[in-house]
Protein backbone atom coordinates (compact mmCIF):
# COMPACT_ATOMS: atom_id res chain seq x y z
CA UNK A 1 0.00 0.00 0.00
CA UNK A 2 1.45 3.48 -1.03
CA UNK A 3 0.87 6.62 1.10
CA UNK A 4 -1.62 8.89 0.64
CA UNK A 5 -1.32 10.35 -2.92
CA UNK A 6 -0.20 14.04 -2.96
CA UNK A 7 -1.64 16.66 -4.60
CA UNK A 8 1.09 16.35 -7.51
CA UNK A 9 0.83 13.07 -8.15
CA UNK A 10 -3.14 13.10 -8.40
CA UNK A 11 -3.18 15.96 -11.07
CA UNK A 12 -0.55 13.75 -12.88
CA UNK A 13 -3.14 10.78 -12.55
CA UNK A 14 -5.93 12.71 -13.22
CA UNK A 15 -3.77 14.04 -16.41
CA UNK A 16 -3.04 10.53 -17.79
CA UNK A 17 0.80 11.08 -17.61
CA UNK A 18 1.34 8.52 -14.85
CA UNK A 19 2.87 5.35 -16.40
CA UNK A 20 2.27 1.75 -15.19
CA UNK A 21 3.38 1.20 -11.76
CA UNK A 22 2.86 4.31 -10.38
CA UNK A 23 -0.36 4.60 -12.05
CA UNK A 24 -1.12 1.02 -10.53
CA UNK A 25 -0.06 2.24 -6.91
CA UNK A 26 -2.08 4.99 -7.08
CA UNK A 27 -5.38 3.14 -7.91
CA UNK A 28 -4.50 0.44 -5.69
CA UNK A 29 -4.27 2.73 -2.59
CA UNK A 30 -7.83 5.40 -4.23
CA UNK A 31 -9.75 1.84 -3.68
CA UNK A 32 -8.95 1.66 0.08
CA UNK A 33 -8.77 5.26 0.71
CA UNK A 34 -11.57 7.78 0.54
CA UNK A 35 -9.67 10.93 1.27
CA UNK A 36 -7.44 10.34 -1.20
CA UNK A 37 -10.19 9.50 -3.93
CA UNK A 38 -12.12 12.72 -3.55
CA UNK A 39 -8.94 14.52 -3.94
CA UNK A 40 -8.44 12.55 -7.23
CA UNK A 41 -12.04 13.65 -8.50
CA UNK A 42 -11.22 17.29 -7.61
CA UNK A 43 -7.95 16.71 -9.79
CA UNK A 44 -9.90 15.24 -12.71
CA UNK A 45 -11.53 19.01 -12.83
CA UNK A 46 -8.46 20.99 -12.28
CA UNK A 47 -7.16 18.49 -15.24
CA UNK A 48 -10.44 19.89 -17.06
CA UNK A 49 -9.18 23.17 -16.85
CA UNK A 50 -6.88 22.53 -19.85
CA UNK A 51 -9.97 21.34 -21.54
CA UNK A 52 -11.95 24.28 -21.46
CA UNK A 53 -9.11 26.16 -23.21
CA UNK A 54 -10.20 24.98 -26.57
CA UNK A 55 -11.29 27.43 -29.39
CA UNK A 56 -14.82 27.69 -29.20
CA UNK A 57 -16.80 25.64 -31.86
CA UNK A 58 -20.46 24.45 -32.00
CA UNK A 59 -21.62 20.92 -32.90
CA UNK A 60 -24.14 20.71 -36.01
CA UNK A 61 -27.47 21.20 -34.58
CA UNK A 62 -28.35 17.56 -36.31
CA UNK A 63 -26.04 15.85 -32.97
CA UNK A 64 -28.86 16.96 -30.85
CA UNK A 65 -31.77 15.44 -33.23
CA UNK A 66 -29.69 12.50 -32.96
CA UNK A 67 -29.33 12.68 -29.27
CA UNK A 68 -32.92 13.17 -28.79
CA UNK A 69 -33.70 10.23 -31.14
CA UNK A 70 -32.32 7.73 -29.43
CA UNK A 71 -33.36 9.06 -26.16
CA UNK A 72 -36.79 8.78 -27.36
CA UNK A 73 -36.16 5.36 -28.61
CA UNK A 74 -34.03 4.46 -25.22
CA UNK A 75 -37.37 5.28 -23.25
CA UNK A 76 -39.60 3.41 -25.49
CA UNK A 77 -37.58 0.14 -24.96
CA UNK A 78 -37.74 1.26 -20.98
CA UNK A 79 -40.99 -0.18 -20.25
CA UNK A 80 -40.61 -3.12 -22.69
CA UNK A 81 -40.33 -6.15 -20.40
CA UNK A 82 -38.00 -8.07 -22.91
CA UNK A 83 -34.51 -8.67 -22.07
CA UNK A 84 -33.35 -9.74 -25.39
CA UNK A 85 -29.50 -10.53 -24.52
CA UNK A 86 -31.15 -13.54 -22.58
CA UNK A 87 -30.92 -14.60 -26.39
CA UNK A 88 -27.79 -14.79 -26.08
CA UNK A 89 -26.73 -15.97 -23.18
CA UNK A 90 -28.50 -19.25 -24.62
CA UNK A 91 -25.79 -19.28 -26.99
CA UNK A 92 -23.19 -18.89 -25.15
CA UNK A 93 -22.16 -21.82 -23.87
CA UNK A 94 -21.21 -20.80 -19.93
CA UNK A 95 -18.28 -22.75 -18.43
CA UNK A 96 -18.68 -24.53 -15.54
CA UNK A 97 -19.49 -21.78 -13.08
CA UNK A 98 -19.21 -23.60 -9.81
CA UNK A 99 -15.35 -23.99 -8.80
CA UNK A 100 -14.66 -26.12 -5.62
CA UNK A 101 -14.68 -23.21 -3.00
CA UNK A 102 -12.11 -22.50 -0.11
CA UNK A 103 -13.93 -20.99 2.91
CA UNK A 104 -14.73 -18.58 3.17
CA UNK A 105 -16.66 -18.02 0.16
CA UNK A 106 -16.99 -15.65 -2.59
CA UNK A 107 -18.99 -16.62 -4.97
CA UNK A 108 -20.39 -14.75 -8.05
CA UNK A 109 -23.84 -14.73 -8.55
CA UNK A 110 -24.96 -15.38 -12.09
CA UNK A 111 -28.04 -13.57 -12.38
CA UNK A 112 -28.88 -10.41 -10.69
CA UNK A 113 -32.44 -9.44 -10.01
CA UNK A 114 -32.98 -7.49 -12.69
CA UNK A 115 -34.50 -4.48 -11.19
CA UNK A 116 -32.98 -2.16 -13.01
CA UNK A 117 -33.61 -1.76 -16.72
CA UNK A 118 -32.22 1.75 -16.89
CA UNK A 119 -28.83 1.56 -18.64
CA UNK A 120 -30.59 -0.32 -21.79
CA UNK A 121 -27.98 1.40 -24.40
CA UNK A 122 -29.66 2.26 -27.53
CA UNK A 123 -28.07 -0.94 -29.22
CA UNK A 124 -30.60 -2.85 -27.21
CA UNK A 125 -33.16 -0.99 -29.16
CA UNK A 126 -32.34 -2.38 -32.30
CA UNK A 127 -31.40 -6.00 -30.36
CA UNK A 128 -34.82 -5.80 -28.81
CA UNK A 129 -36.58 -5.12 -32.10
CA UNK A 130 -34.50 -8.14 -33.39
CA UNK A 131 -35.52 -10.72 -30.85
CA UNK A 132 -38.26 -11.96 -32.54
CA UNK A 133 -36.05 -13.96 -35.05
CA UNK A 134 -33.33 -14.59 -33.06
CA UNK A 135 -35.55 -16.08 -30.20
CA UNK A 136 -36.85 -18.32 -32.96
CA UNK A 137 -33.22 -19.34 -34.05
CA UNK A 138 -32.72 -20.33 -30.24
CA UNK A 139 -36.06 -22.43 -30.23
CA UNK A 140 -34.84 -24.06 -32.97
CA UNK A 141 -31.36 -24.76 -32.07
CA UNK A 142 -32.79 -26.01 -28.99
CA UNK A 143 -34.77 -28.40 -30.82
CA UNK A 144 -32.21 -30.38 -33.01
CA UNK A 145 -30.11 -30.40 -29.81
CA UNK A 146 -32.96 -31.92 -27.85
CA UNK A 147 -31.34 -29.38 -25.25
CA UNK A 148 -34.02 -28.52 -22.47
CA UNK A 149 -34.37 -24.84 -22.44
CA UNK A 150 -37.07 -22.67 -21.24
CA UNK A 151 -37.53 -19.62 -22.60
CA UNK A 152 -41.12 -18.31 -22.82
CA UNK A 153 -39.78 -14.88 -24.55
CA UNK A 154 -38.43 -16.72 -27.58
CA UNK A 155 -41.63 -19.17 -27.89
CA UNK A 156 -44.42 -16.50 -28.23
CA UNK A 157 -42.49 -15.25 -31.50
CA UNK A 158 -43.93 -15.46 -34.48
CA UNK A 159 -42.30 -17.71 -37.59
CA UNK A 160 -44.06 -15.85 -40.38
CA UNK A 161 -42.25 -12.63 -39.33
CA UNK A 162 -38.98 -14.28 -38.66
CA UNK A 163 -38.80 -16.11 -41.90
CA UNK A 164 -38.16 -13.50 -44.45
CA UNK A 165 -35.66 -11.59 -42.09
CA UNK A 166 -34.01 -14.59 -41.27
CA UNK A 167 -33.56 -15.40 -44.54
CA UNK A 168 -32.00 -11.86 -45.40
CA UNK A 169 -29.80 -12.15 -42.89
CA UNK A 170 -28.24 -15.42 -44.27
CA UNK A 171 -28.11 -13.45 -47.44
CA UNK A 172 -26.33 -10.65 -45.95
CA UNK A 173 -24.03 -13.00 -44.72
CA UNK A 174 -23.53 -15.00 -47.53
CA UNK A 175 -22.57 -11.88 -49.54
CA UNK A 176 -20.28 -10.43 -47.00
CA UNK A 177 -18.08 -14.18 -47.35
CA UNK A 178 -15.67 -14.97 -49.95
CA UNK A 179 -16.37 -16.54 -53.28
CA UNK A 180 -16.04 -19.66 -51.63
CA UNK A 181 -18.21 -18.92 -48.88
CA UNK A 182 -20.71 -18.01 -51.02
CA UNK A 183 -20.86 -20.44 -52.90
CA UNK A 184 -20.97 -22.88 -50.31
CA UNK A 185 -23.81 -21.30 -48.63
CA UNK A 186 -25.43 -21.52 -51.57
CA UNK A 187 -24.94 -25.22 -51.88
CA UNK A 188 -25.98 -25.68 -48.60
CA UNK A 189 -29.00 -24.02 -49.31
CA UNK A 190 -30.04 -26.08 -51.75
CA UNK A 191 -28.69 -29.25 -49.77
CA UNK A 192 -31.37 -28.61 -47.18
CA UNK A 193 -34.59 -27.59 -49.01
CA UNK A 194 -34.48 -31.44 -50.64
CA UNK A 195 -34.15 -34.14 -47.66
CA UNK A 196 -35.27 -31.82 -44.80
CA UNK A 197 -37.45 -28.82 -45.63
CA UNK A 198 -38.28 -28.20 -41.48
CA UNK A 199 -34.25 -27.10 -41.04
CA UNK A 200 -33.52 -25.54 -43.97
CA UNK A 201 -37.15 -23.09 -43.41
CA UNK A 202 -34.78 -21.62 -40.53
CA UNK A 203 -32.22 -19.58 -42.19
CA UNK A 204 -29.95 -18.95 -39.42
CA UNK A 205 -29.25 -22.20 -39.80
CA UNK A 206 -27.81 -21.77 -43.52
CA UNK A 207 -26.43 -18.66 -41.84
CA UNK A 208 -24.59 -20.53 -39.44
CA UNK A 209 -23.09 -22.91 -42.11
CA UNK A 210 -22.21 -19.76 -44.35
CA UNK A 211 -20.39 -18.50 -41.51
CA UNK A 212 -18.86 -22.13 -40.94
CA UNK A 213 -18.15 -21.85 -44.99
CA UNK A 214 -15.94 -18.64 -45.15
CA UNK A 215 -13.42 -19.95 -42.25
CA UNK A 216 -13.78 -24.12 -42.70
CA UNK A 217 -15.01 -24.73 -46.52
CA UNK A 218 -13.72 -28.42 -46.20
CA UNK A 219 -15.99 -29.27 -43.27
CA UNK A 220 -19.21 -27.71 -44.96
CA UNK A 221 -18.45 -29.55 -47.94
CA UNK A 222 -18.04 -32.88 -46.52
CA UNK A 223 -21.13 -32.43 -44.76
CA UNK A 224 -23.34 -31.20 -47.50
CA UNK A 225 -25.63 -34.40 -47.55
CA UNK A 226 -26.61 -34.16 -44.14
CA UNK A 227 -27.58 -30.41 -43.28
CA UNK A 228 -28.52 -30.99 -40.07
CA UNK A 229 -24.71 -31.86 -39.33
CA UNK A 230 -23.26 -28.93 -40.54
CA UNK A 231 -25.88 -26.66 -38.28
CA UNK A 232 -23.93 -28.67 -35.66
CA UNK A 233 -20.49 -28.48 -36.37
CA UNK A 234 -21.09 -24.76 -36.52
CA UNK A 235 -22.53 -24.07 -33.51
CA UNK A 236 -19.25 -25.03 -30.98
CA UNK A 237 -17.49 -22.47 -33.73
CA UNK A 238 -19.75 -19.57 -33.03
CA UNK A 239 -18.28 -18.39 -29.64
CA UNK A 240 -15.15 -17.37 -31.77
CA UNK A 241 -16.06 -16.35 -35.27
CA UNK A 242 -16.21 -12.96 -35.88
CA UNK A 243 -19.98 -12.33 -35.93
CA UNK A 244 -22.10 -14.12 -33.65
CA UNK A 245 -25.07 -15.11 -35.96
CA UNK A 246 -27.76 -13.88 -33.58
CA UNK A 247 -26.54 -11.03 -32.56
CA UNK A 248 -24.98 -9.72 -35.86
CA UNK A 249 -28.94 -10.84 -37.13
CA UNK A 250 -30.34 -8.85 -34.85
CA UNK A 251 -28.55 -6.03 -35.50
CA UNK A 252 -29.08 -6.14 -39.39
CA UNK A 253 -33.11 -6.83 -38.31
CA UNK A 254 -33.43 -4.19 -36.19
CA UNK A 255 -33.14 -1.55 -39.19
CA UNK A 256 -34.79 -3.58 -41.40
CA UNK A 257 -37.78 -4.29 -39.57
CA UNK A 258 -39.36 -0.62 -40.02
CA UNK A 259 -39.54 -1.45 -43.70
CA UNK A 260 -40.69 -4.94 -42.81
CA UNK A 261 -40.42 -6.39 -46.12
CA UNK A 262 -36.43 -6.74 -46.61
CA UNK A 263 -35.81 -8.87 -49.28
CA UNK A 264 -32.78 -10.44 -49.39
CA UNK A 265 -31.45 -8.77 -52.25
CA UNK A 266 -31.89 -5.11 -50.45
CA UNK A 267 -28.44 -3.50 -49.46
CA UNK A 268 -27.25 -5.02 -46.74
CA UNK A 269 -24.84 -2.70 -45.60
CA UNK A 270 -26.22 0.35 -45.02
CA UNK A 271 -28.27 -1.18 -42.60
CA UNK A 272 -25.44 -2.88 -40.72
CA UNK A 273 -23.69 0.48 -40.44
CA UNK A 274 -26.74 1.92 -38.87
CA UNK A 275 -27.46 -0.92 -36.50
CA UNK A 276 -23.87 -0.47 -34.73
CA UNK A 277 -24.31 0.25 -31.29
CA UNK A 278 -22.51 3.05 -29.71
CA UNK A 279 -22.84 2.70 -26.38
CA UNK A 280 -22.46 -0.34 -23.62
CA UNK A 281 -24.83 -3.02 -24.54
CA UNK A 282 -26.70 -4.30 -21.72
CA UNK A 283 -25.73 -7.93 -20.91
CA UNK A 284 -27.16 -10.13 -17.87
CA UNK A 285 -24.90 -11.22 -15.19
CA UNK A 286 -24.79 -14.68 -16.57
CA UNK A 287 -23.62 -13.76 -20.15
CA UNK A 288 -21.12 -11.65 -18.57
CA UNK A 289 -19.68 -14.65 -16.50
CA UNK A 290 -20.03 -16.86 -19.33
CA UNK A 291 -17.41 -14.75 -21.04
CA UNK A 292 -14.66 -14.42 -18.37
CA UNK A 293 -11.73 -15.52 -18.75
CA UNK A 294 -11.43 -16.98 -15.45
CA UNK A 295 -13.89 -16.99 -12.50
CA UNK A 296 -13.83 -13.90 -10.11
CA UNK A 297 -11.70 -14.60 -7.36
CA UNK A 298 -11.94 -11.74 -4.66
CA UNK A 299 -10.26 -12.32 -1.29
CA UNK A 300 -11.72 -11.84 1.70
CA UNK A 301 -11.03 -9.26 3.89
CA UNK A 302 -9.43 -9.83 7.02
CA UNK A 303 -11.27 -7.59 9.06
CA UNK A 304 -14.52 -8.37 7.62
CA UNK A 305 -13.62 -11.99 8.44
CA UNK A 306 -13.02 -11.46 12.12
CA UNK A 307 -15.72 -8.95 12.04
CA UNK A 308 -17.93 -11.54 10.81
CA UNK A 309 -18.88 -9.26 8.29
CA UNK A 310 -21.12 -11.38 5.29
CA UNK A 311 -23.03 -9.61 2.63
CA UNK A 312 -23.50 -9.35 -0.71
CA UNK A 313 -21.46 -6.63 -3.14
CA UNK A 314 -23.49 -5.52 -6.36
CA UNK A 315 -21.31 -3.80 -8.72
CA UNK A 316 -22.33 -2.43 -11.68
CA UNK A 317 -19.00 -2.37 -14.50
CA UNK A 318 -18.93 -1.72 -18.17
CA UNK A 319 -16.64 -4.36 -19.99
CA UNK A 320 -14.14 -2.58 -22.51
CA UNK A 321 -14.07 -3.60 -26.64
CA UNK A 322 -11.07 -5.67 -25.13
CA UNK A 323 -12.61 -6.84 -22.33
CA UNK A 324 -11.23 -5.35 -19.39
CA UNK A 325 -13.79 -3.93 -16.37
CA UNK A 326 -12.98 -0.37 -17.66
CA UNK A 327 -15.32 1.77 -15.25
CA UNK A 328 -16.88 0.22 -12.25
CA UNK A 329 -19.88 1.65 -9.13
CA UNK A 330 -20.62 -0.44 -6.43
CA UNK A 331 -24.12 -0.18 -6.00
CA UNK A 332 -24.17 -2.03 -2.92
CA UNK A 333 -23.06 -3.84 -0.23
CA UNK A 334 -20.91 -3.49 3.44
CA UNK A 335 -17.94 -0.72 2.89
CA UNK A 336 -15.92 -3.60 4.59
CA UNK A 337 -16.24 -6.21 1.44
CA UNK A 338 -16.76 -3.21 -1.69
CA UNK A 339 -13.05 -3.04 -1.65
CA UNK A 340 -11.88 -6.49 -1.78
CA UNK A 341 -14.86 -6.81 -4.44
CA UNK A 342 -13.86 -3.74 -6.37
CA UNK A 343 -10.34 -5.28 -6.71
CA UNK A 344 -11.11 -8.63 -7.70
CA UNK A 345 -13.69 -7.25 -10.39
CA UNK A 346 -10.43 -5.09 -11.98
CA UNK A 347 -9.14 -8.14 -12.60
CA UNK A 348 -11.41 -9.98 -14.13
CA UNK A 349 -10.94 -10.43 -18.08
CA UNK A 350 -13.28 -11.02 -20.41
CA UNK A 351 -13.67 -12.22 -23.73
CA UNK A 352 -14.76 -9.34 -25.54
CA UNK A 353 -18.92 -8.87 -26.51
CA UNK A 354 -18.63 -9.08 -30.47
CA UNK A 355 -21.85 -7.64 -32.26
CA UNK A 356 -21.71 -7.34 -36.04
CA UNK A 357 -18.17 -8.40 -36.39
CA UNK A 358 -17.24 -5.49 -33.67
CA UNK A 359 -16.07 -5.56 -30.50
CA UNK A 360 -18.48 -3.44 -28.29
CA UNK A 361 -18.49 -2.18 -24.42
CA UNK A 362 -20.43 -4.11 -22.44
CA UNK A 363 -22.83 -2.88 -19.48
CA UNK A 364 -23.35 -5.57 -16.61
CA UNK A 365 -24.11 -6.33 -12.96
CA UNK A 366 -21.43 -8.45 -10.94
CA UNK A 367 -22.73 -9.51 -7.69
CA UNK A 368 -20.58 -10.72 -5.70
CA UNK A 369 -21.46 -12.97 -2.26
CA UNK A 370 -19.33 -12.81 0.67
CA UNK A 371 -20.15 -15.72 3.31
CA UNK A 372 -18.71 -17.16 6.60
CA UNK A 373 -18.67 -21.14 6.93
CA UNK B 1 -2.09 26.84 -2.68
CA UNK B 2 -4.03 30.15 -3.41
CA UNK B 3 -6.40 28.85 -5.97
CA UNK B 4 -8.47 26.34 -2.90
CA UNK B 5 -9.43 29.83 -1.13
CA UNK B 6 -11.51 30.82 -4.42
CA UNK B 7 -12.63 27.02 -5.26
CA UNK B 8 -14.05 26.43 -1.24
CA UNK B 9 -15.45 30.07 -1.32
CA UNK B 10 -13.43 32.57 1.36
CA UNK B 11 -14.34 34.99 -0.81
CA UNK B 12 -18.02 34.73 -0.58
CA UNK B 13 -18.95 38.43 0.15
CA UNK B 14 -17.03 39.77 -1.69
CA UNK B 15 -18.05 41.26 -4.93
CA UNK B 16 -18.15 39.75 -8.51
CA UNK B 17 -15.06 40.42 -10.23
CA UNK B 18 -14.93 42.73 -12.88
CA UNK B 19 -15.95 40.63 -15.66
CA UNK B 20 -18.24 41.16 -18.42
CA UNK B 21 -21.90 41.30 -16.79
CA UNK B 22 -24.53 39.06 -18.61
CA UNK B 23 -28.28 39.87 -17.56
CA UNK B 24 -29.43 36.08 -17.75
CA UNK B 25 -32.79 34.91 -17.49
CA UNK B 26 -33.11 33.19 -13.87
CA UNK B 27 -32.63 29.46 -14.90
CA UNK B 28 -33.44 26.11 -13.78
CA UNK B 29 -30.47 24.84 -11.96
CA UNK B 30 -28.54 21.54 -12.74
CA UNK B 31 -30.00 19.73 -9.83
CA UNK B 32 -33.52 20.81 -10.86
CA UNK B 33 -32.95 19.65 -14.10
CA UNK B 34 -30.90 16.25 -13.12
CA UNK B 35 -33.95 15.72 -11.28
CA UNK B 36 -36.26 15.72 -13.79
CA UNK B 37 -34.33 13.92 -16.23
CA UNK B 38 -33.96 10.94 -13.89
CA UNK B 39 -38.14 11.13 -13.84
CA UNK B 40 -37.51 10.66 -17.65
CA UNK B 41 -37.88 13.96 -18.40
CA UNK B 42 -36.40 14.72 -21.87
CA UNK B 43 -37.20 18.07 -22.37
CA UNK B 44 -34.96 18.57 -19.02
CA UNK B 45 -32.45 16.35 -20.75
CA UNK B 46 -32.62 18.74 -24.00
CA UNK B 47 -31.88 21.73 -21.93
CA UNK B 48 -28.76 20.02 -20.22
CA UNK B 49 -27.51 19.54 -23.46
CA UNK B 50 -28.53 22.80 -24.96
CA UNK B 51 -26.55 24.19 -21.67
CA UNK B 52 -22.92 21.97 -22.20
CA UNK B 53 -22.73 20.91 -25.56
CA UNK B 54 -20.82 24.12 -26.08
CA UNK B 55 -18.34 22.98 -23.22
CA UNK B 56 -18.14 19.86 -24.15
CA UNK B 57 -17.65 19.64 -28.04
CA UNK B 58 -14.22 21.96 -28.37
CA UNK B 59 -12.35 19.40 -25.79
CA UNK B 60 -13.92 17.07 -28.01
CA UNK B 61 -12.33 18.52 -31.50
CA UNK B 62 -9.76 19.63 -29.72
CA UNK B 63 -8.82 16.06 -28.79
CA UNK B 64 -10.36 14.11 -32.08
CA UNK B 65 -9.30 17.00 -34.79
CA UNK B 66 -12.45 15.92 -36.58
CA UNK B 67 -16.01 17.57 -36.51
CA UNK B 68 -17.19 14.28 -37.43
CA UNK B 69 -15.73 11.81 -35.00
CA UNK B 70 -16.13 14.61 -32.35
CA UNK B 71 -19.51 14.80 -33.01
CA UNK B 72 -20.68 11.13 -32.34
CA UNK B 73 -18.55 10.88 -29.01
CA UNK B 74 -20.79 14.05 -27.96
CA UNK B 75 -23.67 12.30 -29.25
CA UNK B 76 -22.78 8.91 -26.96
CA UNK B 77 -21.70 10.95 -24.05
CA UNK B 78 -24.95 12.91 -24.01
CA UNK B 79 -26.86 9.40 -24.32
CA UNK B 80 -25.17 7.60 -21.70
CA UNK B 81 -25.75 10.59 -19.86
CA UNK B 82 -29.45 9.81 -19.89
CA UNK B 83 -29.04 6.11 -19.37
CA UNK B 84 -26.66 7.11 -16.31
CA UNK B 85 -29.32 9.30 -14.84
CA UNK B 86 -30.21 7.03 -12.56
CA UNK B 87 -26.69 6.55 -10.79
CA UNK B 88 -26.32 10.14 -10.78
CA UNK B 89 -26.02 11.80 -7.57
CA UNK B 90 -27.41 15.19 -7.88
CA UNK B 91 -26.58 16.44 -4.23
CA UNK B 92 -22.31 14.95 -4.78
CA UNK B 93 -21.94 15.21 -8.50
CA UNK B 94 -21.27 18.29 -10.54
CA UNK B 95 -22.48 17.33 -13.99
CA UNK B 96 -20.22 19.39 -16.20
CA UNK B 97 -17.21 18.04 -14.37
CA UNK B 98 -18.69 14.28 -15.12
CA UNK B 99 -19.02 15.78 -19.19
CA UNK B 100 -15.78 16.86 -18.99
CA UNK B 101 -13.89 14.17 -17.62
CA UNK B 102 -15.98 11.52 -19.31
CA UNK B 103 -15.94 13.25 -22.56
CA UNK B 104 -12.39 13.52 -22.42
CA UNK B 105 -12.37 9.54 -21.21
CA UNK B 106 -14.62 8.68 -24.20
CA UNK B 107 -12.61 10.17 -26.78
CA UNK B 108 -9.28 9.74 -25.86
CA UNK B 109 -10.11 5.62 -26.22
CA UNK B 110 -10.84 6.61 -29.63
CA UNK B 111 -8.21 8.55 -30.78
CA UNK B 112 -6.10 5.81 -29.33
CA UNK B 113 -8.26 3.49 -31.27
CA UNK B 114 -7.74 5.21 -34.28
CA UNK B 115 -4.18 4.99 -33.52
CA UNK B 116 -4.18 0.99 -33.38
CA UNK B 117 -3.39 1.07 -29.88
CA UNK B 118 -5.07 -0.61 -26.82
CA UNK B 119 -6.82 1.94 -25.14
CA UNK B 120 -6.90 0.27 -22.15
CA UNK B 121 -3.32 0.98 -21.51
CA UNK B 122 -3.55 4.08 -20.91
CA UNK B 123 -7.36 5.08 -19.48
CA UNK B 124 -7.78 4.97 -15.88
CA UNK B 125 -11.21 3.89 -14.31
CA UNK B 126 -12.54 6.35 -11.92
CA UNK B 127 -15.94 7.22 -9.65
CA UNK B 128 -17.56 9.02 -12.42
CA UNK B 129 -20.58 9.57 -10.97
CA UNK B 130 -19.01 11.26 -7.51
CA UNK B 131 -17.32 14.12 -8.83
CA UNK B 132 -17.58 17.03 -5.76
CA UNK B 133 -19.47 19.56 -6.32
CA UNK B 134 -16.92 23.02 -6.88
CA UNK B 135 -16.79 22.38 -10.82
CA UNK B 136 -20.12 24.11 -11.51
CA UNK B 137 -20.93 26.36 -14.62
CA UNK B 138 -24.66 26.35 -15.01
CA UNK B 139 -25.20 29.02 -17.67
CA UNK B 140 -23.86 29.13 -20.84
CA UNK B 141 -22.45 32.83 -20.54
CA UNK B 142 -20.36 32.02 -17.32
CA UNK B 143 -19.07 28.84 -18.94
CA UNK B 144 -17.80 31.85 -21.57
CA UNK B 145 -15.81 33.47 -19.64
CA UNK B 146 -14.62 31.22 -17.80
CA UNK B 147 -13.13 29.18 -21.55
CA UNK B 148 -12.06 32.98 -22.75
CA UNK B 149 -10.12 33.58 -19.47
CA UNK B 150 -8.71 30.36 -19.76
CA UNK B 151 -7.88 30.44 -23.07
CA UNK B 152 -5.79 33.94 -21.97
CA UNK B 153 -4.19 32.05 -19.16
CA UNK B 154 -3.05 29.31 -21.70
CA UNK B 155 -1.36 31.27 -24.25
CA UNK B 156 0.33 33.51 -21.72
CA UNK B 157 2.20 30.38 -20.65
CA UNK B 158 6.19 30.00 -21.89
CA UNK B 159 5.21 27.65 -25.06
CA UNK B 160 7.16 24.46 -24.10
CA UNK B 161 4.63 24.18 -21.21
CA UNK B 162 1.67 24.82 -23.05
CA UNK B 163 2.84 22.52 -25.50
CA UNK B 164 3.73 19.97 -22.63
CA UNK B 165 0.45 20.29 -21.00
CA UNK B 166 -1.64 20.36 -24.30
CA UNK B 167 0.07 17.33 -25.34
CA UNK B 168 -0.81 15.48 -22.44
CA UNK B 169 -4.24 16.14 -21.86
CA UNK B 170 -5.49 16.15 -25.94
CA UNK B 171 -3.47 13.62 -27.00
CA UNK B 172 -3.15 11.41 -23.87
CA UNK B 173 0.60 10.72 -24.01
CA UNK B 174 1.95 9.48 -20.88
CA UNK B 175 5.39 10.36 -18.71
CA UNK B 176 7.75 8.26 -20.98
CA UNK B 177 5.79 9.69 -24.67
CA UNK B 178 6.19 13.58 -23.34
CA UNK B 179 9.92 12.72 -22.59
CA UNK B 180 10.38 11.55 -25.79
CA UNK B 181 7.88 14.40 -27.50
CA UNK B 182 9.63 17.31 -25.71
CA UNK B 183 12.90 16.08 -25.37
CA UNK B 184 12.63 17.13 -21.23
CA UNK B 185 13.85 14.43 -18.09
CA UNK B 186 10.71 13.19 -16.28
CA UNK B 187 11.26 15.88 -13.80
CA UNK B 188 10.88 18.49 -16.26
CA UNK B 189 7.78 17.27 -18.00
CA UNK B 190 6.04 16.57 -14.92
CA UNK B 191 7.22 20.46 -13.57
CA UNK B 192 5.90 22.03 -16.82
CA UNK B 193 2.63 19.54 -16.17
CA UNK B 194 1.81 21.25 -13.19
CA UNK B 195 3.27 25.11 -13.00
CA UNK B 196 0.68 24.82 -16.32
CA UNK B 197 -2.20 23.46 -14.11
CA UNK B 198 -1.49 25.80 -11.53
CA UNK B 199 -2.08 28.63 -14.08
CA UNK B 200 -5.34 27.42 -15.17
CA UNK B 201 -6.31 26.63 -11.99
CA UNK B 202 -6.27 30.14 -10.62
CA UNK B 203 -7.14 31.71 -13.63
CA UNK B 204 -10.00 29.32 -12.61
CA UNK B 205 -10.85 30.75 -9.18
CA UNK B 206 -9.94 34.50 -10.10
CA UNK B 207 -12.62 33.91 -13.46
CA UNK B 208 -15.12 32.60 -10.97
CA UNK B 209 -17.73 34.24 -8.99
CA UNK B 210 -16.58 34.18 -5.74
CA UNK B 211 -17.88 30.94 -3.35
CA UNK B 212 -19.37 29.81 -6.82
CA UNK B 213 -17.24 27.69 -8.14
Amino acid sequence: MVEHVNLEESELYALGVLDGDARHAVEEHLRACEPCAHHIALAHQMVSLVGLTSAPARPSPSVRDKVMRRVRAAHAEHWVETKPVQIAELRVQPEPEKQPEPEPVVQPVQEAPDRRVLWLAVALTVLLAAGASAGLWVTHRSHQKQAAIAEPQTQETQPVAAAPATAAAANAAASGQTNTGQTNAGQANKGTTGPNRAAAATAPAAEAAATAAASEPETLTSALDTPQRIVRSAAPKNDAAPPPPSLAMGADLGAGSAAMPALPGSSAEPRVQEAAPTGPIRVAGGVAAARLLAPIQATYPDIARQSHIQGTVVVDVIISTTGRVRYSHVVSGPALLTGAALSAIQRARYRPFIVNGAAVEAETTITLNFTLN
Amino acid sequence: MAAADYVFGALEFEPRPATPVVVEEPQVSNVALLERMKAGDQAAFGALYDRYSAMVYPMLLGVLKEPQAAEEVLRDLFVQLWHSAADFDVSRGSLPAWLMVMGRTLAIARLRMAQGHDPEDELQTYPAHAMPSPFDMENEAQTRTVMLALRGAMAELPEEDRQTVELAYFEGLTEAELKWRTGGSREVVNARLLKALKSLIETYGRTRQPGRI
